[in-house]
């Protein structure tokens, strides 16, 4: 269970998740924190839902598979990828090999003027991102949707890489303050721009908090003046 | 020589914002005071622009260690991430020696200075407060995602 996103903006692509990695059945639960967002390859964003074992062998095959390079076309490279799922979810040795999986993949060919980010499913499917994409628990995808559509008046083919990142820490950190079952812990974040790929530490994730705090208390400030007037009256 | 996250500790315990500062107030009243004249070079922090205004990752982390060593409390803010930094009474006691030592070291113009910054942020809502900063210092607006977003 995860939550995972990827957001196509002016200047490059952020692939961001949350970080709650469970195992178990129901009651039995054990929650741990997770990786979910990499480079797994100089250029390349991936963000993973599922299957913690198939995300990291995927992550594996995809840093060592040769001849794939962002310069490739990219129904040729979409192909390559899907093989390589597909590769993996045929290996008797991989134990969670038939769970559902997703994948949010992003690179940027040199001669583009624009990223490519796809997001693949492991029954085979995949999809060209566009604005949004999500993938993960279904409960976690319908109310980060919703959380998009709150802010629709963002155009994201508009906001620069910096914007991005904090609209994208905006939705992920209100969807994980829901609590839904199976999503929780920081949010991870990275970004590919032109300059590269950069995974985004925890100092930044802390000034990108406070960013989301202040433009939240912004809001409320045209709303009703000073912020402590508006949450006084949510306290009556 | 009074150390720069003595005047952090200064800055909280003064008068304004009893229920305590969050770290974008705190973040730019340092900024501020570090561009105040007669402020001694290692009184300051090194602040870049950053996502939203003047940032100093030193005095993020100066925050984290007061909280530490209970000189200061962080108190959630609700409906936020952040919380609120506030005066605990070992604050105001370090801060009684703090301005002792600021009166032998003369720099009483500098502590002064301090206690209007914490007067102005403390009543300056943020719309007007980042509008101050990105004016007067306009080469730390330009990484705000809320410069650019207004420009």
């Amino acid at each position: 269970m995860t939550l995972i996103a990827a957001l196509r903006c002016r200047e490059g692509v952020v692939v961001c998740s949350d970080s709650l990695q469970t195992r178990g059945a129901r009651g039995r639960r054990l929650a741990r924190s997770a990786r979910k967002v990499y480079e797994p390859r100089h250029g390349w964003l991936l963000a993973t839902a599922g299957a913690q074992d198939v995300a990291q062998e995927f992550a594996l095959r995809l840093q060592r598979t040769h001849g794939l390079a962002p310069d490739a076309d990219r129904l040729e490279l979409k192909s390559q990828l899907q093989a390589l799922l597909r590769g993996l979810r045929e290996d008797p040795g991989i134990e969670g090999r038939s769970d559902h999986v997703e994948l949010l993949l992003a690179w940027w060919p040199s001669d583009a003027h624009q990223p490519v980010a796809l997001h693949l499913f492991s029954a085979g499917a995949a999809e060209w991102v566009d604005g949004w994409a999500f993938g993960g628990t279904a409960l976690g995808i319908e109310i980060a949707s919703f959380a998009v559509s709150t802010m629709r008046y963002l155009d994201p083919a508009r906001l620069t890489l910096e914007q991005a990142r904090m609209v994208a820490m905006k939705i992920l950190r209100d969807t994980i303050e829901t609590g839904v079952e199976g999503i929780g812990g920081d949010v991870q974040l990275a970004t590919l721009g032109r300059g590269g790929v950069d995974v985004i530490g925890a100092t930044d994730v802390r000034r990108l908090h406070d960013a989301v705090d202040l433009w939240e208390r912004r809001c409320a400030e045209l709303l009703r003046g000073r912020t402590s007037q508006v949450i006084q009256i949510y306290d009556r | 020589m009074i150390a720069r996250r003595e005047w952090l500790i200064l800055l909280a315990a003064l008068e304004g914002a009893p229920d305590g500062l969050d770290p974008v107030r705190l973040q730019q009243s340092m900024f501020m005071f570090s561009r105040c004249p007669g402020v001694p070079l290692s009184s300051k922090y090194a602040f870049e622009p950053g996502v939203y205004g003047a940032i100093s990752d030193e005095l993020y982390d100066d925050l984290d260690r007061l909280v530490g060593e209970r000189l200061l409390d962080a108190v959630p803010e609700k409906g936020a991430h952040w919380s609120l930094y506030k005066p605990s009474e070992a604050t105001f006691e370090r801060a009684r020696r703090i301005l002792r030592r600021a009166e032998a070291d003369d720099l009483v113009d500098a502590t002064r200075q301090l206690a209007e910054i914490k007067q102005y942020v403390s009543s300056a809502d943020f719309g007007e407060l980042l509008g101050r900063v990105y004016a007067e210092h306009p080469e730390f607006a330009v990484n705000s995602v809320f410069h650019r977003a207004a420009a």
